[in-house]
């Protein structure tokens, strides 16, 4: 963005902003803010009960604090959101840079993305998920994999468009290595783009690890995830209805808190509002 | 039109052949032996041994591949590790309960979608673009279960108007079937109407700038008309492209789906399949999806090409 030149103001931008702020304090002092409650303690005498002042979220049916692991389930959530849209758009990039810039190397690389994009990306990482043990890492990996087609076509795209430039022309003619071309010359003319798909990454990776959790492929309930809280309280939905609600609000708000800054990226980028 | 479908059906083999080499490495990396898993605990390791060349599994992994896939040419998906029923079996006891759900979502992600975006189109930064397209980002940050489980509460849970979980057949009975989808199609739908109605909105709001439409305008055409039959017509290229496309995120979203509404169908399949560690069946159902995937991808071409002639060159 060029500064001093005034954008208008984006109250969608700023709304997303500030919920995700808010939700990164909760995961930083989880600990603070559920007033020293332990997330794995099971309590058998408190099972299964409406929030309360004891418990102000309620208990699990194993007797265990929905408050501690409502907040302490944002860790999860917010680490595998950045966790993917890294490893995602750091792979994604790497593939699309290659199969935009090198033609040899198109053709195999595209059919490989296509071969993956046809996979359903919950199928995928659910597959993914039964081969490997359900660690925070492998679930990472396996949503990665799983979004990663998405971040290499966009990039290929871009470069494909980008590459015809001039300035481009003119690197290649003044003797610049390949290396040189991607990474100075055309990655810098992509790089807000691949920003805003970053950020859709990190929403839908949010939404599928709870996914995996919910229907028991992702972290086990050691850990609480939103997804797996959820997934606990699943066959107890319509008598005790509080054990999925508090996760399934920060779930919504926080994949929506991404979402919004995602959007709101894009109005700033597409001042005609014409990209949907 | 006859040569362009024939282009891309070729263009679509290797795609298919990837997602064949992919499903096939992924449980090819699984954990466990299945022989010693089929023997059960009693084998003794040369019984395990023995079955285990009679499976082929004892052979490279090219040579495993090729038998696999003249299997699948031969309708062959495997066998169950823990029903011992073959796999083709039993995906295809869950078709019909997953193809209705599937139908039912895309109808009513459609139907809710492209009015909404060519409403939002018609007056680009009006309040009405405005809240469909904030409600856009709502509607696509609210994850299925949590729309699944809010609808199941009110309407089928406290109201009663709805089945709270199961499935009927609409051979058997409309009005029972009509109970049981309406609900899960709805809460599958909302995301994709959402996205579709985003899409519908870019596509209208390019092709509403062009001149064909100031003619419409011109010759006295009413709104609508020019809205429907020569705006939609023009801006249905991308439309149909990201509807066919949305199968994939409705087939996954079924998994969660169908586990919440008790849909006996692909997806609920899938869920306990996972539990089982159950690999053939997760292999059979990732392989059928991927390639209906293809399949729907190629169709949308199809409707695609015969939409705007300019496509097919």
């Amino acid at each position: 963005m060029i500064a001093g030149i005034r954008k208008p103001a984006a109250p969608m931008l700023t709304a997303g902003l500030a919920l995700l702020i808010l939700i990164a304090i909760i995961a930083i002092a989880a600990p603070v803010l559920s007033g020293g409650r332990d997330p794995a303690l099971v309590l058998p005498h408190e099972r299964a009960l409406a929030p309360g002042l004891a418990h102000p979220f309620g208990t699990d049916q194993l007797g265990r604090d929905l408050l501690a692991r409502t907040l302490y389930g944002t860790r999860i959530s917010l680490a595998v959101g950045l966790g993917v849209a890294f490893a995602a758009t750091i792979a994604g990039t790497a593939i699309g840079m290659i199969a935009g810039y090198a033609r040899i190397l198109d053709g195999v690389l595209m059919r490989g993305i296509d071969g993956l994009m046809a996979i359903p990306p919950v199928l995928l990482a659910v597959t993914l998920m039964t081969v490997m043990r359900g660690s925070l890492i492998n679930v990472i990996a396996a949503i990665a994999l799983a979004e990663l087609p998405r971040v290499a076509r966009l990039v290929r795209a871009s470069v494909q468009a980008v590459r015809a430039n001039l300035y481009v022309q003119a690197a290649i003619v003044a003797g610049a290595r390949t290396p040189a071309i991607l990474l100075r010359h055309i990655l810098p003319n992509i790089a807000a783009v691949i920003v805003v798909q970053a950020t859709f990454i990190g929403a839908s990776a949010i939404l599928l690890e709870a996914v995996l959790s919910f229907i028991g492929a992702g972290i086990p309930p050691t850990t609480p995830s939103w997804g797996n809280i959820m997934a606990e309280g699943r066959s107890l939905w319509q008598v005790k209805p509080h054990i999925l609600v508090f996760p399934a609000i920060f779930l919504s708000l926080t994949v929506l808190g991404v979402n919004l800054v995602g959007d709101g990226l894009r109005n700033r980028l597409d001042p005609r509002g014409k990209a949907f | 039109m006859a040569g362009y479908a024939i282009r891309r059906l070729l263009a679509a083999l290797p795609v298919a052949f990837c997602v064949a080499i992919l499903v096939f490495g992924l449980l090819y990396l699984a954990p466990g032996d299945p022989a010693a898993i089929m023997a059960g605990d009693a084998a003794s390791p040369a019984d395990i041994e023995k079955l285990r060349a009679t499976l082929g599994l004892d052979r490279p992994f090219v040579s495993r591949f090729a038998a696999w896939l003249m299997a699948i040419a031969h309708g062959d998906l495997g066998t169950s590790l823990f029903t011992g029923l073959p796999v083709a079996t039993l995906i295809g006891q869950r078709l019909v309960p997953t193809g209705c759900l599937m139908l039912a979502a895309m109808t009513i992600a459609v139907c809710i979608g492209v009015p909404l975006g060519a409403g939002a189109a018609h007056k680009p930064g009006a309040i009405a673009d405005r809240v469909v397209m904030a409600g856009g980002v709502l509607g696509f940050s609210l994850p299925v279960f949590v729309v699944g489980y809010l609808l199941s509460y009110i309407f089928a849970y406290r109201l009663g108007w709805f089945a709270v979980q199961g499935f009927v057949s609409p051979r058997e009975s409309v009005p029972g079937f009509l109970r049981t989808i309406l609900l899960p199609a709805t809460s599958l739908a909302l995301g994709q109407s959402a996205l579709i109605a985003r899409v519908t909105r870019a596509a209208m709001l390019e092709v509403l700038g062009q001149d064909y439409i100031r003619t419409a305008r011109a010759k006295g055409l009413g709104e609508l008309r020019v809205i429907a039959v020569h705006g939609l017509r023009n801006a249905a290229g991308p439309v149909v492209t990201v509807a066919g496309s949305s199968i994939a995120a409705l087939l996954g979203g079924a998994v969660v789906t169908e586990t919440v509404f008790s849909l006996p169908g692909l997806g609920r399949l899938t869920v306990d399949a996972v539990l089982r560690r159950d690999y053939p069946v997760i292999q059979g159902i990732t392989l059928v999806c991927a390639l209906t995937f293809v399949i729907v991808n190629l169709a949308t071409d199809m409707v695609c090409a015969a939409l705007d002639p300019r496509v097919r060159r």
